[in-house]
């Protein structure tokens, strides 16, 4: 499905985000990432998966491809989920990187009443891959009322 | 199975994250407050709401979940297989009390009632190698 | 940890050795760790026995507060901490000490289930958050959701809590003291996840100390204030006794010198000791554990009229063989209804009843008392004697110096009792108005009006004539009934028979054990007027002319004679589960078996056993013997019209005879003998129906 511009522009911000796969015994998995991006207009979407630790991500990925992609902003607990299949994964670009290092900073700033710059600033988060997925669905994970809730196209 | 110094990590000053798979093999992963320490073979989430999380636990019991230390900001990713649900008992009665403290507060008493305390088996436990000073 | 030491060493040992140092060394690693947890346990340990013993010290309770609250600071190393303390409704808290806040909020109240603090109350247990701050803008979000959304109003709102601003860790552990929650005690901290397992043991180490510390130093203040009130009172008391006390040292005085001898003697013999207080609460006193106690009592006074112009001729043995045989005397009447001699002073006797544990016979018991002691003293003294009664609380206890206490009475209750005597004629029972005022039904008293009493301005006098005699108790007999225009004289018949046949048994004081005076010879009034009245109606003649009037008298007299053989408390408790109520007739009636074989009335058991059938089995076991129905039913109405001590209003007469119609012993009037005793007793031109409802009516 398209992606909404709004999320496109969220998940571009500075927001907490991770990603959930399983193997082929259905155990799931779930790693940090570091790092998004969309196109306004586009079906698909880009994060920043650190090669440390990544191994189990990487493999069920190959195998079946499922994954669900999740963001979450700090402060206001706003927060959403993508589900869908798995693309390719490559290595980052130079200006990936420098997107991230940006991300990386607003991050800091954006967590800081909650946590301490070194709580952010330790984490390994190059070399890196940029893993592309066709998203299929988006729900609303914001704690509320509508948490659950599906997002339209 | 969980070591002493993972105790910090369970009393939700950092949200944890935990991803389920349904039993058609959809993952799904989300944030919570608190992973409650139970035993050093079991944790506890609460189940407030039925959300896509309790129900994919009730098909597929496997659950993967990351805590960060709030000392030392250190990352621990546990593998765990749902083993029941509690409606009372220490366990319930624990996590209910911190809950209804904080919701009393907030004016939000029965709103965030805890349904039940779903005791997890750990499988395994390990502090993971993704930080410049481990 | 340590690091294994680099070098040529190490790179030259064999493999084996190099494994063996490496297992100790990752040995020692774990060692180190226990020992250091440990030497911080041993080490807090000790300091919280310095601060559990600098809070024992003390019992000022806000000093206690403050003092725990600055080890907890110093010695344990917790910055912000609090006290709270519950109110008396257990519905709020009250912040009575804090540390480390500055000036916030002592004084601030927490509703109890609100908040970390009020829910450590609400539960009384421990809780232990790290993320309040975290949690709380969590919770707040949602709030902010769900009032967006429409029929999102309405929630309840947010309270604001004291302690540290921003606090996100806190340890709140409950101050309980015997199942009782006297307050909780707090640590906070800025930090995150601050506080761990130990921390919630050490505090809750100290939390114990501080609750009975709390606990200690608020049963201290209500025992001052106990004993302030206790002063108070004493003092009044013996600012009112002393006109009495001065009087009675007067005549101690006198006597003192004469009755020292004696007294020496008895001191030798066990006696002594039964002398100082009543025998109920002699193992008390001998352990020392009598103490003072406040009760109703009835108090009575007698005095010789005349004692001492009269033993001025006698010689001092003559006086003493004199005055112990009449104290004697009265002494044994007093103890027959159960009272206490408390002291005799010179020819007086003062007594005491409902001495030393209370009870609700006691005024009764002593205008007894006083009427047999006038009654008997013809035989006794050639003098004549005042007695005073007066009834009212009191305080007991022992009294006097170490090695001469005595159980003695102390109140105004005792001077008015004295007053009455004073005043009292000689020969008569003078009695106070608040005795009257709990003997009235049983007596026939002359009110006298009041008198002027020197100190105690004017008060009222009443004079007891005697016990109410049937013919003028209107709450038994109706004056214009059948039985009392006819059948009155047969009164003095039974009272004749009574002394005739049974002279060895005091009625009177079997009776007075549940305040049933006249009961016995109430019932033989009423079985002999319905005997004969059958008899000479000519009704069924045949089974009545069988019946004797010897044996109708000598089984209504006796029927509950057993009383004599049990505690006056199950007589006068008032049961309400038929079980006990079952379990008491059953032994009454055990005893009055025992009585009468020991009168050898043998012919009397049979009898005996099927009235108390047939009065328990509410009539369900068939028709009784004509012997047993007549007094059966006389029984049954006198205990309702007679008044009791444990029942409240008796009933009327024509409410009692409607009630006996309908008794099942009665089966609807049908049984003739019943019919006949209501004809009897009933006030003249009323109908006697059968009650419709078992509802109790009092007209």
């Amino acid at each position: 499905m398209i992606v909404p511009d709004p999320i496109v522009q969220f998940l571009q911000g500075p927001v907490v985000s991770y990603v959930g796969t399983r193997n082929e015994k259905l155990r799931p998995h779930v790693q940090g990432t570091a790092g998004s991006f969309g196109a306004s207009g586009s079906d698909t979407v880009t994060f920043f998966l650190p090669e440390v630790e990544s191994e189990q991500t990487l493999d069920n990925l190959r195998r079946n491809g499922q994954l669900s992609f999740t963001v979450a902003d700090g402060p206001t607990h706003q927060s959403f989920q993508l589900k869908g299949r798995f693309k390719a994964a490559r290595a980052g670009t130079a200006a990936e990187a420098a997107r991230q290092a940006a991300y990386i900073a607003a991050l800091t700033v954006r967590l800081r009443p909650m946590l301490p710059d070194e709580a952010i600033m330790g984490f390994i988060f190059t070399p890196f891959l940029a893993v592309t997925f066709q998203v299929e669905s988006i729900w609303d994970q914001t704690p509320g009322p509508k948490a659950g809730g599906r997002v339209g196209e | 199975m969980l070591p002493d110094e993972i105790k910090p990590c369970m009393q939700g000053a950092i949200p944890a994250h935990v991803a389920t798979c349904s039993i058609d093999g959809v993952p799904n992963a989300t944030t919570i407050s608190q992973v409650y320490y139970v035993d050093a073979t079991h944790v506890a989430l609460s189940n407030q709401f039925f959300n896509k999380t309790v129900r994919n636990v009730r098909e597929n019991p496997y659950i993967a979940v990351t805590v960060w230390s709030p000392a030392n900001f250190g990352e621990w990713l546990l593998e765990a297989r749902f083993d029941h649900a509690e409606t009372e008992g220490p366990v319930f009665d624990a996590i209910d009390m911190q809950i209804e403290a904080i919701a009393s507060m907030s004016g939000l008493t029965g709103i965030f009632k805890l349904k039940a305390a779903d005791i997890y088996e750990v499988l395994s436990v390990r502090k993971l190698k993704n930080r410049v000073h481990p | 940890m340590k690091q294994p030491a680099a070098g040529p060493e190490a790179g030259e040992r064999p493999e084996a050795t190099r494994a063996l140092r490496d297992q100790i060394l990752d040995n020692q690693h774990v060692l180190d760790e226990l020992n250091r947890k440990l030497a911080r346990k041993t080490e807090e340990v000790k300091i919280i026995q310095q601060i559990s013993s600098g809070i024992l010290a003390t019992l000022d309770l806000n000093l206690i507060l403050k003092q725990i609250l600055e080890a907890t600071d110093t010695l344990l190393g917790f910055r912000h901490a609090m006290i709270l303390l519950a109110d008396d409704t257990g519905e709020s808290l009250r912040l009575a000490a804090a540390r480390g806040y500055g000036d916030a909020g002592v004084g601030a109240v927490v509703p109890v289930g609100v908040g970390p603090l009020g829910m450590v109350a609400r539960k009384r247990r421990i809780l232990r958050l790290g993320n309040i701050q975290s949690q709380m803008a969590y919770q707040a979000s949602v709030r902010a959701k769900m009032e967006a959304t429409p029929g999102g109003a309405g929630l309840a709102s947010p309270h604001a809590m004291p302690g540290l601003a921003g606090a996100q860790s806190q340890i709140g552990i409950p101050l309980v003291v015997q199942e009782r929650l006297v307050g909780v005690f707090a640590v906070e901290s800025a930090a995150p996840s601050a506080f761990d397992e130990l921390d919630e043991m050490l505090l809750s180490i100290v939390a114990n100390q501080v609750a009975t510390a709390i606990a200690n130093a608020r049963l201290h203040e209500a025992e001052k204030e106990r004993v302030r009130e206790l002063a108070r009172f004493n003092a009044e008391m013996a600012a009112l006794n002393e006109t009495l006390e001065s009087k009675v040292a007067e005549r101690t005085a006198e006597m003192a010198a004469a009755l020292e001898t004696v007294q020496r003697e008895q001191a030798l013999s066990a006696n002594l000791v039964r002398r100082m207080a009543p025998v109920e609460v002699i193992p008390e006193m001998l352990r020392g554990e009598l103490g003072a106690r406040r009760l109703n009592i009835s108090v009575v006074f007698t005095d010789l009229v005349g004692f001492t112009s009269y033993s001025s001729g006698l010689e001092p043995d003559e006086i003493y063989s004199q005055l112990n045989y009449f104290f004697g005397w009265a002494g044994d009447v007093i103890g027959r209804y159960r009272g206490y001699v408390n002291k005799t002073v010179g020819d007086s006797v003062m007594a005491l009843f409902g001495v030393p544990n209370g009870n609700s016979t006691h005024a009764i018991d002593a205008v007894l008392a006083a009427l047999t002691l006038q009654m008997e003293l013809p035989q006794k003294s050639p003098l004549p004697m005042r007695v005073g009664v007066n009834s009212g609380p009191v305080t007991t206890g022992m009294l006097g110096p170490a090695d001469k206490s005595l159980y003695d009475v102390l109140g105004d209750a005792v001077n008015v009792a004295s007053r009455m005597e004073h005043i009292s004629d000689a020969g008569a029972v003078s009695i106070s108005r608040e005795t009257y005022n709990l003997v009235a039904p049983y007596f026939e008293i002359e009110a006298l009006g009041e008198q002027e009493i020197k100190g105690k301005g004017r008060m009222e006098r009443f004079r007891v004539i005697g016990i109410k005699n049937l013919a003028q108790d209107e709450r038994r007999v109706d004056r214009s009934s059948v039985f009392a225009r006819d059948f009155l004289p047969l009164v003095d018949e039974v009272y004749a028979f009574r002394r005739k046949r049974f002279p060895m048994i005091d009625f009177l004081s079997v009776q007075a054990r549940d305040g049933a005076l006249s009961h016995n010879e109430a019932v033989a009034s009423f079985a002999l007027a319905v005997l004969r009245y059958l008899k000479g109606r000519g009704e069924g003649s045949a089974e009545w002319e069988a019946v004797s009037e010897e044996s109708v008298l000598s089984l209504a007299l006796l029927h509950d004679i057993g009383k004599h053989a049990m505690a006056p408390r199950d007589l006068n408790l008032n049961y309400s589960d038929a079980a006990s109520r079952e379990r008491m007739r059953g032994e009454l009636l055990a005893h009055t078996l025992d009585a009468l074989r020991r009168l050898e009335r043998d012919d009397l058991l049979a009898p005996m056993e099927e009235l108390y059938r047939f009065e328990a089995s509410r009539g369900g076991d068939g028709a009784p013997a004509p012997l047993v129905e007549i007094v059966a039913v006389a029984d049954i109405y006198d205990a309702l019209t007679a008044p009791k001590l444990y029942k409240g209003m008796p009933w009327r007469i024509r409410g009692a005879l409607e009630e006996l119609l309908r008794l099942p012993h009665c089966l609807q009037a049908a049984r003739p003998v019943f019919g006949a005793f209501v004809d009897l007793l009933k006030p003249e031109g009323v109908h006697i129906a059968p009650r419709a409802t078992g509802q109790v009516l009092f007209q």
